[in-house]
């Protein structure tokens, strides 16, 4: 009785709800097709994979694929590298975002073009090239930087030697790099915004500054939480051309710039097992997940209109 | 209120040219003599000017403007019908009134961090779908990606829902109204997620790496990066030692930098007519009154 | 939330097994279906009729990175390759170029995904012979060589075979090629004839010092010693008198021990001179952070310079690797070893549908000294001239002076069975092959480590080995011993005892097993 009535109504949700579905539909056909389907590949990391009798033929490695990564004694070292280091472009790459989507949303249509198109810059060019910029500013002959110290008098840096700088010029690195795109995001945020609560401030006479604070950032509050959240989800993964290339992989300073991914580019670059890379990208994908779910049920709490799902 | 504007302006300006570094840098390199750089280090004003790493490019275009063709077609079906599945999955998950859009989140938020990995992606696109050396394999795996769509998800939450309902009073269908009040509203959502897909179809080179082995295929970024690809390889030990390096014809930096600068050229184009739809206000009041 | 995610993941995985599974036994069934027939068949043809053609037409392709980029002439050639493969076997060809950056990981990505193809370029430092024998990739050789190679056979040497033989299989054809390489330390020409250096005698990096020095002193400009991570000069007896098993453990063959990075006096002592040089300031501040050699080198600010690859006596080699005149004098001569012979060799997949005729091409290549050059040189007139013996089989010829096209001799074939050209004279390539028979062959010739026991181990120590070479081998550490001590209780947390032993206890296995 009780069991027919309620799938009576999980139809009557269905039919319901369908049309919206049928317009999602193609969408969610695709990411099963192009996402899902492609997930048996999750078992690879508790196997010992070999081409010939392909994922499930080949025999089970128990949790030996993950062994590297635990009983290394440069774990605890990558794995503060790697959350630190995010926590910190998540922290001020969002700070310098909305600054700079503030700014542009405060100066007008007229001059949004020239400064966001600079500014997305650095975001279209790969890590590659961006490193040769650094590299103009810190080299340890020509760097802009070390010249400029040798015309005062000083002794020039090497920059490329000294880990303790590297926190900084990373994080600088990072929202040079980021901070264009973050503010175009934001900034779309602004336009979707209602014109009415901006026309109601002025009337009200409200410095630009007040606006600021009192309508824009909250009105902003749910795209700012979506952002984090899908930030703490890639909490774990260190951005590999960033801390790759930028730092020129250089070994003196891994006290600071190795993470989790070069750590494991290394390990693994001359033995190439697919079974062992794996492991370590699950690895870095289950401790994400568990975080934006912690962070999701937090926001949730909060305000369920904010959250993710 | 004119000297805030000021100020503003002077700090957004200060960003902007700090950001516009690298284009000069790259230029400059371009342009520069092979052996300043290693005398005299990467700098934002060559010491000498030559032209002749675009020279040595523009020698034999052919495969050049082949790629730039491929590349470009990539970017317009990529973008175009990956907005239509974006948009149309990040709606629903935004309507209050539909009962799974929660279900829908997850969904797509799954996959986000888990993936099957490589392999399994390499067959289904190449075995199963038989996409290896198709066009296909070049913007079909990149249509739905689900940091777009949560980026778009929260976009589209800022329209009311009061929006819809009037609509419906109206007596139009969910796909009337997706289209035509939905879409227009959402315009600067749109273009923002439309530049970023083709930003990401224009920088992309790893499908080309992974299923075309037919040159007449190559996307302009497969073109750059292979050439820089085998630089870093020929720079390792192996390469000393197994080959014979003074017949293997190393690119200059300078002819690299010529590279970037011809791939990435047109890209300047696109981003102002992007901006056009980034119009303020919307319509939202006049709709709603 | 749960429960959707649950009934999901059930959906996923039945239908990923289902697909899985079909596509599985689709592809083996495909497979075997196509295989069986053209095995049978061809080896019918060739028990009646060797010289008859095979009756089926199949078309072959063969992965190779690109020797230079870009093959202009690559339609001409081949369609001209493809009119005599077709003639003599019935087949075609297509030759698949993939970028050195990428070769290694599109090779791997194919082969685990079961992709289809014939025939493939290994050796031991890129898309890696015994890592792909370990998972299966290639099929063994034996009785193809048996049935469709004698020409192969013929012409590789006996004592060659066990460096590609895996637990009593062939799996790759070892190209004939210089096995014992040659290391030189490069001179600026310019700086030596002004300095008066008496290059010639000197073959260690304590003979260059005076050399150095003066530079120092001289030159303000100049660094004197070009140092690189593992491209430093003057590694002379690591090379010459070592059997290198992994990238850290090397056989000794004077005292017959297995040495590691960490313990080896020879090392230390070398570590310890780049050390004295680095304080003296013969090397560049900034050395273990630079990575293009050829770069720096280009530069002209150097006095010595790595190796150009090998040793030319004249210094041609230096020459036109750096781009201006220099002097090069010989430092290390290796031995002939297991990875020295794996340094170039063909193997064919286990995903290809015709192994038979893949042998058959190959053979073709050693039989067919025209069919051979025609592949490696290019077509007369277009990429090649020539210069005398028109008409013989080995007539010299001369290319064009921009490669038009080019596939290097060892890549394909025997380099014995070259056409001499600009490329390499004919006493040039006579003695190649006589310094191959006259160089120290080492006792663990044949001997492949199997690094799957200790595959953990072995990544942690590479990570640790990775971290300090650039440091260890430009002098940069600022106390050599307590650096490698350092290094060294680290290797040991990370199991290096452990892959020492293994490497000794597959050794002697192998040892007994050669009588």
């Amino acid at each position: 009785m009780y069991a027919s009535r309620r799938k009576n109504s999980i139809l009557k949700d269905f039919i319901r709800n369908f049309e919206l579905t049928f317009l999602a539909l193609p969408a969610i056909v695709f990411i099963f097709v192009f996402a899902y389907i492609p997930l048996y590949g999750l078992i690879l990391p508790f196997k010992n994979y070999n081409f010939e009798q392909g994922f499930f033929g080949s025999p089970w490695a128990g949790l030996q694929n993950f062994k590297y990564l635990f009983t290394s004694d440069t774990l605890v070292r990558v794995t503060t590298n790697t959350v630190v280091m995010n926590a910190l472009f998540i922290l001020f790459g969002t700070l310098f975002s909305l600054l700079f989507a503030l700014l542009i949303f405060e100066v007008g249509k007229r001059h949004v073009k020239v400064y966001q198109t600079a500014m997305f810059f650095p975001y279209f060019i790969s890590w590659v090239v961006a490193a040769y910029v650094v590299l103009a500013f810190l080299d340890m002959e020509n760097g802009f930087i070390n010249r400029m110290l040798i015309h005062f008098g000083k002794d020039p840096i090497m920059w490329y030697s000294n880990p303790h700088y590297w926190p900084f010029i990373l994080v600088i690195v990072s929202v040079w790099k980021s901070a264009g795109y973050g503010a175009v995001i934001y900034y779309t945020g602004l336009l979707g915004t209602d014109t009415e609560y901006y026309e109601a401030a002025m009337i009200d006479g409200a410095t630009r500054l007040q606006r600021a604070w009192h309508i824009s950032l909250p009105l902003l509050k749910p795209l700012i939480t979506i952002m984090t959240i899908l930030a703490v989800g890639k909490i774990f993964y260190g951005d590999f051309g960033l801390f790759y290339n930028v730092t020129l992989d250089s070994t003196q300073l891994y006290p600071a710039t190795d993470v989790i991914d070069t750590f494991v580019y290394r390990t693994l670059k001359s033995m190439g097992d697919i079974g062992m890379s794996s492991a370590a990208g699950l690895y870095q994908a289950v401790v994400g997940f568990a975080l934006v779910l912690l962070s999701n049920w937090v926001v949730k709490k909060a305000n369920p209109e904010n959250s993710l799902f | 209120m004119k000297r805030n504007n000021i100020v503003i302006h002077l700090i957004l300006a200060g960003f902007a040219l700090i950001c516009l570094l690298p284009f000069v840098l790259i230029v400059s390199t371009s342009l520069m003599h092979e052996k300043d750089i290693a005398l005299f280090g990467y700098s934002f004003i060559p010491k000498r000017f030559t032209l002749m790493a675009y020279e040595v490019i523009l020698k034999n275009p052919q495969q050049l403007i082949n790629s730039y063709a491929v590349t470009i077609a990539v970017t317009l079906i990529g973008t175009a019908v990956g907005l239509w599945l974006t948009a149309t999955i990040a709606y629903v998950m935004t309507r209050k009134d539909y009962k799974y859009r929660n279900k829908i989140s997850f969904y797509v938020f799954f996959t986000m961090l888990f993936n099957g990995g490589l392999v399994p992606s390499y067959i289904l696109i190449s075995r199963w779908l038989g996409m290896k050396n198709t066009i296909f394999a070049l913007f079909v795996p990149y249509l739905v990606n689900a940091w777009f769509v949560l980026l778009m998800k929260g976009f589209l939450q800022s329209i009311p829902h009061s929006l819809v309902e009037s609509a419906k009073i109206d007596g139009a269908g969910e796909f009337k109204i997706f289209v035509k009040i939905i879409l227009p509203i959402a315009k600067p959502a749109i273009a923002t997620v439309g530049l970023f897909m083709v930003l990401q179809y224009w920088n992309d080179w790893w499908l080309s790496m992974l299923f075309i082995d037919k040159e007449n295929l190559y996307t302009l970024q497969y073109l750059l990066i292979r050439v820089m690809r085998n630089l870093e390889f020929l720079n390792t030990e192996f390469a000393r030692k197994y080959l014979n390096l003074a017949q293997v014809e190393i690119p200059t930096l300078s002819a690299r930098m010529a590279m970037s600068v011809l791939a990435a050229g047109p890209m300047l184009f696109v981003f102002p007519f992007f901006q056009k739809y980034f119009v303020k206000g919307l319509t939202v009041g006049s709709v709603k009154g | 939330m749960r429960k959707t995610s649950s009934s999901i993941f059930v959906a996923v995985f039945t239908i990923a097994m289902a697909l899985s599974g079909c596509g599985k036994s689709e592809g083996g069934n495909a497979a075997s279906d196509s295989a069986s027939p053209a095995q049978s068949s061809a080896a019918a043809e060739a028990s009646q009729a060797p010289n008859k053609q095979p009756i089926d037409f199949v078309e072959l392709t063969w992965y190779m990175p690109p020797p230079t980029s870009p093959e202009k002439n690559m339609d001409n050639v081949m369609s001209e390759v493809n009119k005599y493969v077709k003639e003599k076997i019935n087949a075609s060809l297509t030759i698949k170029f993939i970028d050195w950056g990428s070769y290694e990981e599109k090779m791997k990505v194919m082969s685990a995904a079961g992709d289809p193809y014939d025939l493939v370029f290994t050796t031991n430092w890129i898309n890696k012979l015994p890592l792909n024998v370990a998972k299966g990739a290639f099929v063994p050789l034996d009785d193809l060589l048996r049935q469709y190679g004698p020409h192969i056979m013929e012409k590789i040497e006996s004592k060659y075979w066990p460096a590609v033989t895996f637990q009593g299989k062939r799996f790759a054809i070892p190209n004939p090629t210089t096995y014992a390489s040659t290391s030189s330390f490069s001179f600026k020409k310019e700086l030596v004839d002004k300095y008066n250096f008496d290059y010639k005698n000197a073959h260690t990096l304590k003979d260059i010092e005076p050399f150095l020095e003066a530079v120092k002193k001289g030159e303000p400009g100049i660094t004197p010693l070009l140092a690189m991570n593992l491209a430093t000069p003057g590694m002379s007896d690591l090379n010459t008198q070592r059997d290198s098993i992994t990238n850290f453990i090397q056989y000794d063959l004077k005292t017959g021990e297995f040495l590691t990075i960490f313990d080896d006096p020879v090392g230390k002592e070398l570590a310890k001179t780049l050390s004295d040089f680095y304080k003296k300031g013969y090397i560049a501040k900034d050395a273990a952070t630079k990575k293009d050699w050829t770069l720096e080198g280009k530069s002209g600010k150097y006095a010595v310079m790595p190796s150009p690859g090998a040793y030319s006596e004249d210094g041609s080699k230096a020459t036109s690797v750096y781009g201006f005149p220099c002097y090069e004098s010989l430092y290390a001569k290796n031995i002939v070893s297991t990875a020295s012979v794996q340094s170039v060799g063909t193997a064919i997949s286990k995903s290809s549908k015709n192994p038979e005729r893949a042998m058959m091409l190959l053979d073709l290549i050693y039989s067919d000294k025209k069919f051979f050059n025609l592949l490696a040189y290019g077509i007369e007139g277009q990429d090649y001239k020539v210069v005398s013996e028109q008409g013989t089989d080995n007539p010299t010829v001369e290319t064009n002076a921009e490669v038009t096209w080019a596939v290097w001799h060892p890549w394909i074939g025997s380099l014995f069975d070259q056409w001499p050209s600009n490329w390499n004279s004919q006493t040039a390539l006579d003695k190649m092959r006589r310094d191959n028979d006259e160089s120290t062959i080492s006792p663990l010739l044949g001997f492949n480590f199997d690094p799957e026991p200790v595959k953990r181990e072995i990544s942690q120590v590479q990570a640790i080995v990775d971290e300090i070479t650039p440091v260890l081998w430009t002098g940069t550490a600022a106390d050599t011993d307590k650096y490698l001590q350092g290094a060294k209780d680290r290797a040991a947390k990370a199991g290096l005892d452990k892959v020492v032993a293994e490497v000794k206890k597959q050794y002697e296995a192998w040892k007994i097993a050669q009588g």
